[in-house]
This record gives C-alpha cells, sequence and structure tokens, in this order.
C-alpha cells in the first residue's frame, strides 16, 4: 500500500458451510477510490467473499473492515450500496417505488428523495421507464434498477456482484461509464464479475482466487502492464529445448503437439526479447512456423493461474 | 422507522398482489350467506315450540334464545376464525424463507437496518393485515347476528381482540419456522401442529366431560406449545353466554362450539408472552444465518 486509506481491509479470512472450506485464510487492500475486481472461476470464493464484505456473511475466522467499520454495522451499510448476483425484485413495485422505498432505507432525507430517485432512474437509463411496474421489465432492465437502487444512498463504496450478466453490449457499455464516474467522484467500486474484458476495461487493482485463496493480488499495470505475450508455433521441438524456455521465459502455457507442430505461450517483458525466442530455437535445431506477439491480457494472466480442465473442473496452474 | 417501511412493504406487497383484494370477495360471500342463514334461522326458530322450553337438567332454567344463537355467533367466528388461521400461516410460511430463496432478503439485509427489524416489521405488517380482516369479519359477523336475532355478547371488544391472538399466535409461530426453515418446510409444520392442537384442544374439553385428567392435560399441553386454540377458545367463551348447567354442577357441552367456559385468562397472558419469544426467536436466527 502506499499510503492510501483502505476502502477494504480483508485479513487471514475464513469461511467454512459446514465440512466446506469456500474462502481460506485471504488478505488483500483495496485503497479508496481504487476499482477493484474480483476474479476466479467458479467455486473459488468470490461469491463468499463479497457477501462477507456486504455483511451478508460472518467469517469464520479472520477479519473484513469495510470503510474502517465492520461490514455487519449499521453505520457501515449506510454508506455501501450493494447490487446482488441473484436479485429479484417486488414485481408489484413501479421503477419510481422500488428505488425510493431504497433511498428510504438508505436514510436518504425525505425533502431529497424524489430528486436523488429521479437522478439514479436517469443515470442507469430508465427514467423513462419509472412508473411501470417491475413485473414487465427486462431482466437487462431489472440488473439497471438494482443499479439505481445501490447508487441512491451516494454511497462511498459500492459492490457490485455480476453487475452485467444480464445485459446487452450496450447496457455493458453504459454501465462500464457508469463505473468510471464513479471512479471520477472518488467512489470505491468493488466488482465480482466473469467477464474478463470488462475487469480489464474498468479495474485498477484486481485480485484472483481459485479454491478459496489468493492466487494473484495487484494493481492491473503491475500484472498485465507492457508484457508481450508470445505464441510459438514449431517443428522438431524436444525436451532440452523446453528445459531452456522455462529457464529463461518461464513455464511455457497451453503447450500442445498437433502434426509435428508444437504450439506453446510464453510471457517477456519487451518485444526485443522476440530475436532471442527465435535465436534459441534456431540453436536447438528447431524449426519455426510462426512467432506472433501480442500484448498481454487479463485472460492470459487468469489462465496462467487457473486453468480448467475438460470436465469443467477448476484447478490451480502452477 | 425502518420496521415501519418493512411493514409497509408486507401491507402494500398483499395489496398489489390481489390477495387482498381475492379475500375480501371470498369474505364478503362468506359474511352474506352467514347473514342469509342466521335471518332465515331467527325465523324458523321464533316458530319452533323449542323456545317455549325453559327447563334443563336438575330443573335449571335455561335462557335457550341466549344459548342457541351464541353457539350461532361462535359458527361464524369459527369460521372466521379458520380463515383467519390459514391466512396466518399462508402470510407467515414464505415471510422469511421465500425472500431467502429469492434473493430479496440480501437486498434488504445489505441495507442499514438491522435483522431484527427486518423480522419485526415483516411480522407487524403480517399482524396488521391479519388483525384487520379478523376484526372486521368477526366484526361483521356480530353485528349480522345481533341484526338478525337481537343477542350481542357481553363483551365484543375482548371477544373479538382474542380472535385476533388466535391469527396472531400463529402467524408468529410461523413466521419462526420460516426463519429456520424452506417455505414449504414451514407451511407443512405449522399446518400440521395448527392441527394437532386443535384436535387437541377437542380432546381437552372432552376430557372435561367426562372427567379425564388425562385429556385434560393433553389439552393444556397443546395450549401451551402453540395457544392459537386457546385463544379461539377464549374468544369463543366471550361469544357464548355462561354455560347455565354449571351452576347446578352439570358438565354438559350446550352445542358443538360451547367451550365449557373457556381457558383461564391467564392463558392470554401467556399468549402474548408466547408470541413475544417467537418473535425474539426469529430475529435471533435470521441475525445468525448466512444469507
Amino acid at each position: 500500500m502506499t499510503g492510501v486509506p483502505a476502502a477494504i481491509e480483508v485479513r487471514g479470512l475464513r469461511k467454512k458451510y459446514g465440512k466446506k472450506l469456500a474462502v481460506d485464510g485471504i488478505s488483500f487492500d483495496v485503497p479508496v477510490g481504487t476499482t477493484f475486481g474480483l476474479l476466479g472461476p467458479n467455486g473459488a470464493g468470490k461469491s463468499t467473499t463479497v457477501k462477507i464484505l456486504a455483511g451478508l456473511v460472518r467469517p469464520t475466522e479472520g477479519t473484513a473492515l469495510v470503510l474502517g467499520g465492520s461490514p455487519t454495522d449499521t453505520v457501515t451499510r449506510r454508506s455501501v450500496g450493494y447490487v446482488p448476483e441473484q436479485f429479484r425484485f417486488p414485481e408489484w413495485m413501479t421503477a419510481r417505488e422500488f428505488v425510493e422505498f431504497h433511498a428510504a432505507l438508505a436514510d436518504v432525507p425525505g425533502g431529497e428523495r424524489a430528486a436523488r430517485v429521479e437522478e439514479c432512474l436517469e443515470l442507469v437509463g430508465l427514467s423513462h421507464r419509472r412508473g411501470d411496474i417491475l413485473g414487465t421489465f427486462s431482466k437487462g432492465m431489472l440488473q439497471r434498477i438494482g443499479i439505481a437502487q445501490a447508487l441512491v444512498g451516494r454511497p462511498r463504496l459500492v459492490i457490485l456482484d455480476e453487475p452485467t450478466s444480464a445485459l446487452d453490449p450496450i447496457g455493458r457499455r453504459d454501465v462500464r461509464a457508469l463505473i468510471m464516474r464513479l471512479r471520477e467522484a472518488g467512489v470505491t467500486v468493488v466488482l465480482n464479475s466473469h467477464l474478463l474484458g470488462e475487469v480489464e476495461l474498468t479495474c485498477d487493482r484486481i485480485v484472483i482466487l481459485d479454491r478459496g485463496r489468493v492466487v494473484e493480488e495487484g494493481t492491473m499495470e503491475a500484472l498485465i502492464g507492457d508484457r508481450i505475450v508470445v505464441e510459438v508455433r514449431a517443428t522438431d521441438v524436444g525436451e532440452p529445448l523446453l528445459a531452456v524456455i522455462r529457464g529463461r521465459w518461464g513455464q511455457p502455457e497451453a503447450l500442445s503437439v498437433e502434426s509435428a507442430i508444437t504450439s506453446f505461450r510464453v510471457t517477456v517483458e519487451s518485444e526485443a526479447e522476440l530475436a532471442a525466442i527465435a535465436r534459441v530455437m534456431h540453436d536447438a535445431g528447431a524449426s519455426i512456423r510462426a512467432l506472433v506477439p501480442r500484448r498481454r491480457s487479463l485472460e492470459d494472466l487468469f489462465v496462467a493461474h487457473v486453468l480448467t480442465d475438460e470436465s469443467g473442473r477448476s484447478r490451480g496452474a502452477q | 422507522m425502518n420496521v415501519f417501511l418493512v411493514a409497509g412493504l408486507t401491507w402494500h406487497e398483499a395489496r398489489r398482489a390481489q390477495a387482498l383484494l381475492s379475500g375480501i370477495v371470498l369474505t364478503s360471500i362468506f359474511l352474506a350467506l352467514y347473514g342469509w342463514g342466521v335471518h332465515a334461522a331467527a325465523a324458523e326458530v321464533a316458530q319452533s315450540p323449542i323456545m317455549e322450553q325453559g327447563l334443563g337438567p336438575a330443573g335449571v332454567k335455561i335462557d335457550l334464545q341466549a344459548v342457541i344463537w351464541g353457539q350461532v355467533l361462535s359458527a361464524g367466528l369459527y369460521g372466521v376464525a379458520g380463515i383467519g388461521g390459514l391466512l396466518a400461516i399462508f402470510l407467515g410460511a414464505p415471510a422469511i424463507s421465500r425472500d431467502i430463496e429469492n434473493g430479496t432478503m440480501q437486498l434488504l439485509a445489505s441495507r442499514p437496518l438491522a435483522r431484527w427489524e427486518i423480522v419485526v416489521g415483516k411480522w407487524a405488517g403480517g399482524c396488521a393485515l391479519l388483525g384487520g380482516y379478523v376484526v372486521l369479519a368477526g366484526g361483521v359477523v356480530t353485528i349480522l347476528t345481533w341484526w338478525a336475532t337481537g343477542y350481542r355478547p357481553d363483551n365484543p371488544i375482548l371477544m373479538l381482540v382474542a380472535l385476533a391472538m388466535q391469527a396472531v399466535v400463529l402467524h408468529s409461530f410461523t413466521i419462526t419456522l420460516s426463519s429456520a426453515l424452506p417455505t414449504i418446510a414451514a407451511g407443512v409444520v405449522a399446518v400440521m401442529t395448527h392441527g394437532i392442537v386443535v384436535v387437541a384442544g377437542f380432546g381437552g374439553r372432552i376430557g372435561i366431560v367426562i372427567q379425564s385428567e388425562t385429556l385434560q392435560a393433553t389439552g393444556l399441553a397443546a395450549s401451551l406449545i402453540l395457544p392459537s386454540d386457546v385463544a379461539w377458545q377464549f374468544a369463543a367463551s366471550e361469544a357464548q353466554p355462561p354455560n347455565p348447567l354449571a351452576v347446578a354442577g352439570v358438565t354438559v357441552p350446550m352445542g358443538p362450539f360451547d367451550v365449557l367456559g373457556g381457558p383461564h385468562p391467564a392463558i392470554m397472558a401467556y399468549a402474548v408472552a408466547y408470541v413475544l419469544v417467537m418473535v425474539a426467536i426469529a430475529a435471533r436466527n435470521l441475525r445468525l444465518r448466512d444469507l
């Protein structure tokens, strides 16, 4: 940390549901004003972590401080907005009534309530449907109204649990823009999302969880930065050559052999290292078919930590 | 403040979900049939020689008019109590569990309100609906009986309060189940317990007639486990004139709804304490529950 106060401080957090360990001693910080991404495969412990931060689940061990207080404390929750992953709102309420109800729960003064509700409906693009009951809304519109209720109390921390899962590309773009506006306003945002591209575009700090543990943490710049992923395809690649590559650039990713052509990926610091790769391979007698550099993506980082086998079960990479 | 917000949500939910409208329509039909039935019965009984007989066993003088119309009023109130009891279970069983199952509770619980406020709000909203329903429908039954027969109980207010208490006890019990069990399970347990307690209440009264201490103890135990039926018995005892045979030491019910003097008034204090304990248990269950 760099002296910036933490909006969230998590230390040694563990959560067991019966015998099942969902979160296994995780620790991380989220500085104030950060847009923070929580990543991981299914069953990694993301939802449990988010629910602990929202004050819905009590940890078995460890602590989670939100805006300096306990997440279960009502004073803390006054400054937190939350969009749950699973949502079902009262279908008989109109959009305005629903946001107004949450404004009242969030202690928005009565005199400000109507204007604040209108502002939030405008923000999520639903002011034209303010008088319609939620039973007539599409899933994407319900997700937008969920975001509106989270923002109506002008929170200092917003926790978004899969906020765009039901949105079309335009809706996702709008939510990204909304997150950017919140960041500009100094609001801390925690984003739990399966959509890596979305996290990459909006977050400036991430944590990757796998099987309840933190497997990667840091700023997006430090984790991805300017690093280059090189896709390599070549023939005559033997184990001695792979050992050399492993020694200089780390474990080759997505290693496969098909029709005598070996394919793999390595991550390098700059494009200048392409020549070194080519030289090493040439010296080992390999015949290069392709050597394609591209900027490293969040997906590359994610896959490097969390590999998924054919049955869909997740397992940690080395 | 938050309690009122949550209670208001329960009230509006029932109103908008047309549960209230359906209830009003069906209850109006029931009340119309009751009013017509009592009016017709009053006309028939007025011609009947039965009204001229005024002497019972052991030469006790019996005010048959009061006994008969007390029983008829109790029958009407029994209908209201039956509907009110079922409504109490239908409103209570999903009150907490369904909101947890569909994610509504998570949103509510993430707001700056204590979980006990959610429970108390939902309970209060349900009680307001049930209490309003029972008092209104029971009040109309009482007025219809008075209009058709000229009979009215000595203390109709206490009678209606006890009738509402029956629904409130059942609602509180079901909400507590809802805080710990899935919706269907909470409903099934509540319906079965209610049914057993009603049967045990009959057993207790049979025990009084045949002087069986075991049956009387069964009735008492049931009323301690769930004091809803005992609240109904209290209301029924207020709806009827005192059993005229009691003065002669004869314990014979004067009709199918005779509760033989009714329960001891202390049981109503127990029912009030029971409700408070149930709400406290429900609040504790939700406070400790991971959502």
